[in-house]
């Protein structure tokens, strides 16, 4: 049994009278895809939103490295967290170069501006990724997939233990929802990072998460084992579809057949 | 890209020279340098006291002014877009004008000297943009972007009635002229007193902009993305608006309210540097002052009479603006 490197537990969140969350607790452990599910208006968001410590749980606790979020600095948590966002609308075209870079700024002290050694850093990051051709090219000028893919180098660049995504897959076509699927895995398994990422697909879910949790109404459904979650009960509880799951050279794929 | 900031600062020095050395009174840019030379290391005397004067007391100040109000609006216009992401925020944004303006008025009509009324249009300034944050103000302590917008479009019509009413009250022969010829802007005032005292504002209020450049970005991705890169949003987002309020208010203490600066300087500086801070900063400083100073040169060159500063930026400023729109879309 290894620690939890992000701990939530027994949080609530309440948005003037209505109750969003719904004493959630979760555990994340580093090298693993924790994925969240549920239909619109489940709390995905906004549990996401806790995990980030943008917004303060009304009770209950978050814990980072076994310590409450609350003891940590900005900066100090966003060295060991870093954060995908789901949109991003750009209004000034800084460079990927530059967009990648303000992942350093949890590393600077006050004042300081990213020197030579950060850059060097960034271009290591873009290579890895395999998008080094981006480098000098306007951000609002490349496409959806390769925004998603600079915006994952600028989370690596900033912090690998704790990766928090929203929804990396939205808006892209399927070749590119594959690749960064693919991407985020390997992350997880190369970098020891925990991956927690909110996801709109039950399919995406059951391919590439080690855990979900299933959230609907902002409570915890089921959590656990992506093919003890993602069952056609579930899907059929919590979204009102009847689903198949069908086995096709060793992956499970979920097949929607008709809304309830 | 080093280089830019070298050449705009040999044309700013030069345009300086040549600003002291033309006016009513002619006096040779040799001299000019001359004189200034002088100051620093003995030389021989070849010039006559009156140019001296001319130089150092009438001259000078002004020009120094110009320098300062172009370069510091530029500057602040730049950093405001950024924090506010949306690159037609002027400097004024959060209603600096109109309560320098307010300001202004209450010194003219209390027959103040020009010391205390800088003092009066400084304090106006501060007060009308804190209104306007205690207005904006969320639980987070700072406002969003659009509620401190539109609370500084509040306290702005505010102070503006405020301003109609006084010019109301004026005595149309004496305070009346004095408050519409102040409301135009004009550097026709600034004197080496109003220098020295508000240097120290613009010194600190600029070096604290200038060093938090790069930081500024980052504020300009929007709130959340900013927090999630380890940014302390509200501290940074404050000390911004603090010290651009600080410089505003100075440069329209001196200069009165010159429109069409920050604005129209910083979207130019933005297509030769990119929107990184880092760069755009300095270069829209010093593409400010020297635009400036040279609307500055035309207003007291162009005709006899002195045409108000205000009237010359826009006239200049809002034709290169629609230039700059259209042809980024």
């Amino acid at each position: 049994m290894h620690k939890a490197i992000m701990e939530a537990s027994d949080i609530s969140f309440f948005y003037k009278d209505r109750h969003i969350l719904k004493n959630i607790s979760l555990k994340i452990n580093a090298a693993e895809v924790f994925s969240i599910i549920g239909p619109n208006g489940a709390g995905k968001t906004t549990l996401l939103n806790c995990l980030l410590d943008f917004i303060k749980p009304a009770s209950g606790k978050i814990y980072l490295n076994g310590k409450p979020v609350d003891d940590y600095g900005r900066g100090d948590f966003c060295r060991i967290v870093s954060f995908v966002p789901q949109m991003h609308r750009p209004v000034f075209n800084y460079t990927v170069e530059e967009i990648v870079l303000m992942g350093k700024n949890p590393h600077l002290r006050e004042f300081a501006m990213p020197s030579q050694k950060e850059r060097d850093e960034v271009s290591e990051t873009l290579e890895e990724l395999k998008i080094s051709h981006l480098k000098k090219r306007h951000y609002t000028k490349i496409s959806g997939g390769e925004l998603r893919m600079v915006l994952i180098a600028r989370a690596l660049v900033q912090a690998s233990r704790v990766i928090i995504m929203d929804e990396p897959a939205a808006h892209l076509d399927i070749k590119n929802q594959l690749d960064i699927l693919e991407l985020i895995k390997k992350m997880a398994v190369e970098r020891k990072a925990a991956v927690v990422m909110v996801v709109h697909d039950p399919a995406h879910a059951l391919l590439y998460s080690d855990r979900i949790m299933l959230l609907k109404d902002g409570e915890n459904v089921a959590s656990g084992k992506p093919d003890e979650i993602v069952t056609p009960e579930n899907l059929a509880s919590v979204y009102g579809v009847e689903t198949k799951i069908i086995e096709f050279e060793g992956r499970k794929i979920v097949v929607p057949i008709k809304s309830k | 890209m080093k280089n830019i900031n070298l050449f705009l600062i040999i044309i700013l020095l030069s345009l300086c020279v040549v600003s002291v050395s033309i006016g009513k009174y002619y006096i040779h840019p040799l001299t000019v340098m001359k004189i200034m030379i002088s100051k620093v290391i003995p030389i021989e005397r070849d010039w006559i006291d009156q140019m001296e004067t001319i130089v150092w007391n009438i001259r000078f100040p002004r020009i120094a002014g110009a320098v300062i109000t172009g370069a510091g609006l530029s500057m602040s216009a730049a950093i405001l877009q950024s924090m506010f992401q949306n690159p037609l925020v002027s400097p004024f944004i959060l209603g600096v004008s109109s309560g320098a303006g307010f300001g202004a008025c209450v010194a003219i009509l209390l027959g103040l000297d020009r010391f205390t009324m800088q003092l009066f249009v400084f304090a106006g300034g501060i007060i009308a943009v804190s209104m306007s944050c205690l207005l904006g103000k969320d639980s987070s302590g700072v406002g969003s972007k659009m509620t401190m917008v539109l609370s500084g479009v509040i306290v702005g019509g505010f102070f503006t009635s405020l301003i109609s009413a006084m010019k109301y009250m004026a005595d149309p022969y004496t305070k009346l002229p004095e408050i519409v010829f102040w409301l135009m802007g004009s550097l026709a005032y600034v004197s080496n007193e109003s220098l020295i005292w508000l240097m120290p504002v613009t010194a600190v209020s600029m070096a604290a902009l200038f060093m938090c450049r790069w930081k500024f970005n980052i504020l300009g991705l929007g709130e959340y993305e900013a927090k999630a890169l380890g940014e302390n949003t509200g501290r940074l987002k404050a000390a911004g608006i603090i010290f651009t309020t600080m410089l505003v208010s100075a440069t329209v203490s001196m200069a009165g309210v010159i429109g069409w600066v920050g604005l129209v300087v910083a979207n130019a500086a933005r297509i030769i540097t990119g929107p990184n801070l880092v760069r755009l900063v300095p270069v829209s400083a010093l593409m400010g002052a020297i635009y400036l100073l040279a609307v500055d040169d035309m207003a007291r060159n162009i005709s006899d009479v002195e045409i108000p500063l205000g009237i010359l930026t826009s006239l200049v400023g809002a034709p290169v603006f629609m230039y700059i729109l259209k042809k980024n879309n």
